[in-house]
């Protein structure tokens, strides 16, 4: 019997994409898409479902890591493949803290999904080492530290440093010393640029 | 007769000369002695003058025995005392009074006085000006006299009519560029009051300061950028991940047409096939999609969702809104609706009516399955879901007869006031039972 497949993506593009690979294999049966990540859940009460493909962002805002979460919660059993294009360095290790199966990086992958979901359905966890490489200003996202990486997501909101500082329970000039690295290493000359950048390049986001 | 008497006569008038310079020069370092304060030094001054003065007095006294003889005891004997005693007096008399000049001189370069004071003071870039009660001022520096004129239009005479002006604004842009800020003290000197008015040279701070606020106000303006950017962000970011699978789809449309190409030309009977297979797919799919897309995708959802329970939704009306908040409410609402549909009713049929205006969204889901009991507790779903339509200024309600229907009403635009007046009236708290 094939096994049951969620599709959780709100862009039509990937998701037709998605439904070609499960349909391709026989090993596979196209269960639903839906743009909704809150609704998944209910598609697995009502039915069996062994494996859901979910996009991180989904319609109407709503986060496929945290729909991911409450599904594990419920239903232990259905594999879970978080997919996404954005390299936000976060979400992947909140997948892995959820107890998400897989990880798989739309564009950045040399694996294909295929060969992910079966190795996925045969119980291994699959997960990349680091988000996928990308450069923004004379630096890529790897070069930035984990601090750093959480300013960024702060600063994105448009917050002062004082704000930020309180946020994450440090100090104003320690903000204002991460920003100042990050602008070094980017070569960046604003915050307001470094932020815009690195939000639409999906490096950090809130 | 021997002694100063017997000198030539333009030997005694030189040094009678001699002795009239150290005469005023023993009244000059005492009147200057005297105005540093030093009385004993002053009392040296004073014995010089007095020494010179005899000397002076001798000289005449010594001229007009020559010629008509004297009988003054005191000045004879004086007149008898040997030359080179004389001339040791008065050089003795002349040191004296060199040293005492030079102490004055030193003191003068050691120790503050009224002039020097006055003189430092005119120096300070800040303002400086003390007045009695009745405005008279006693004390003030070049730059308050500047300031004056350039305020009041009059020199600095009055400073209770200065203090009068800067009073309520203290702090003036000048027209040389510079900035003061005045600050009044009242002091008391000799048992009267006195008054102390000083104006600060702020040019630096008041230069900063206008800095800060248009700094202030330019990272205001980015942070509002920002703030406007981040709200679009997501539909940028959407659109450039549209972009991306659509360039993947074109690779992967042709990847087909190169295999195709392969196996037209080359591939076996199965071969060619499975190709046709995988576009009669392909094309079906994008058939589909034209007839979905028409549709909103939260709509769509609901709809994938109702199949697999196996309920048939009705729509009457479909929400047009495209605030996020709005349909995210909507949907909560539809799923609760579809559960207890399924669930409780086994119904077949759900009927969602949707009506929309400027303020809110009106849903009304009506299904067509056994009636529950006339009192239903509201509890699990239906409660999470009256509490979250609640806190958004949004209501609720449930009617058991003659079916379950579920009213909601959503709010639009983010206002939170709730509005109770609600198509079928009532209030939403009890669990009515019409």
């Amino acid at each position: 019997m094939p096994y049951q497949v969620l599709i959780v993506e709100d862009q039509e593009m990937p998701r037709q994409l998605f439904e070609i690979f499960v349909k391709s294999d026989p090993r596979y049966a196209h269960a639903a898409s839906i743009s909704n990540a809150e609704l998944a859940i209910d598609f697995c009460r009502h039915g069996r479902i062994d494996l859901i493909l979910m996009d991180v962002m989904t319609e109407l805002g709503s986060s496929g890591l945290d729909a991911a979460e409450a599904i594990k919660k419920e239903f232990p059993e259905t594999r879970i493949i978080i997919v996404t294009s954005m390299p936000e360095a976060s979400w992947l290790k909140r997948a892995r803290e959820i107890g998400v199966d897989s990880f798989w990086y739309k564009e950045a992958q040399k694996e294909p999904i295929l060969a992910v979901m079966e190795r996925t359905m045969a119980g291994e966890r699959i997960y990349p080492d680091e988000p996928p490489l990308v450069r923004i200003g004379c630096a890529s996202n790897h070069d930035f530290s984990q601090r750093e990486l959480e300013i960024l997501r702060e600063l994105i909101a448009g917050d002062s440093n004082t704000e930020i500082g309180k946020r994450l329970g440090i100090s104003a000039s320690t903000v204002k010393y991460h920003v100042q690295n990050m602008l070094e290493k980017t070569g960046m000359h604003t915050r307001t640029e470094l932020a815009a950048v690195a939000r639409s390049l999906g490096i950090a986001i809130k | 007769m021997r002694g100063f008497v017997t000198l030539p006569v333009p030997a005694q008038n030189l040094v009678c000369f001699w002795a009239l310079l150290v005469c005023l020069g023993g009244i000059a370092n005492a009147v200057l002695l005297w105005r540093q304060k030093r009385r004993l030094l002053c009392a040296a001054g004073a014995l010089c003058f007095l020494g010179a003065y005899f000397f002076l007095h001798v000289c005449r006294a010594g001229t007009e025995w020559r010629l008509n003889g004297a009988d003054d005891p005191l000045t004879m004997a004086l007149l008898r005392l040997p030359g080179g005693v004389i001339l040791a007096a008065l050089l003795l008399t002349t040191a004296v009074c060199i040293l005492l000049y030079r102490s004055v001189s030193a003191w003068r370069k050691t120790h503050i006085t009224s002039a020097s004071i006055k003189e430092s003071v005119d120096g300070l870039p800040a303002g400086v000006c003390y007045y009695l009660e009745d405005g008279r001022c006693i004390f003030s520096n070049h730059r308050m006299n500047d300031l004056c004129l350039s305020l009041l239009g009059q020199t600095l005479q009055n400073g209770k009519a200065l203090y009068a002006l800067v009073k309520e604004s203290p702090i003036y842009a000048m027209p040389d560029g510079t900035a003061v800020s005045f600050r009044h003290r009242l002091l008391t000197y000799e048992g009267a009051p006195l008054h102390e008015l000083i104006a600060d040279d702020i040019t630096e701070l008041y230069e900063k300061t206008e800095q800060l606020r248009a700094d202030n106000e330019r990272s205001r303006r980015l942070a509002e950028n920002m703030r406007a950017y981040g709200e679009t962000i997501s539909d940028t970011v959407r659109q450039q991940e549209i972009l991306q699978a659509k360039i993947n789809i074109h690779d992967e449309m042709n990847r087909m047409i190169l295999a195709t190409g392969r196996a037209i030309q080359s591939g076996s009977e199965a071969e060619r096939r499975e190709t046709l297979k995988i576009w009669q797919n392909q094309a079906l799919l994008l058939c589909k999609e034209a007839d979905r897309r028409e549709k909103s995708s939260t709509v769509s959802d609901l709809n994938t969702l109702a199949s697999v329970i196996g309920l048939r939704l009705v729509w009457k009306g479909m929400p047009k809104s495209r605030e996020p908040a709005v349909l995210t409410l909507f949907l909560a609402a539809a799923r609760e609706a579809m559960t207890n549909a399924a669930k409780h009713a086994k119904a077949e049929t759900l009927t969602i009516a949707v009506s929309e205006d400027a303020a809110a969204l009106r849903a009304q889901f009506t299904n067509d399955g056994a009636p529950p009991a006339p009192e239903i507790a509201e509890s699990g779903g239906l409660a999470v879901l009256r509490r979250r339509l609640e806190a958004a200024g949004g209501s609720m309600q449930i009617e058991t007869a003659p079916g379950f229907c579920l009213a909601v009403r959503i709010p639009k635009g983010g206002t939170s006031h709730a509005v109770s007046g609600f198509d079928r009236g009532g209030s939403g708290d009890a669990p009515a039972a019409l």
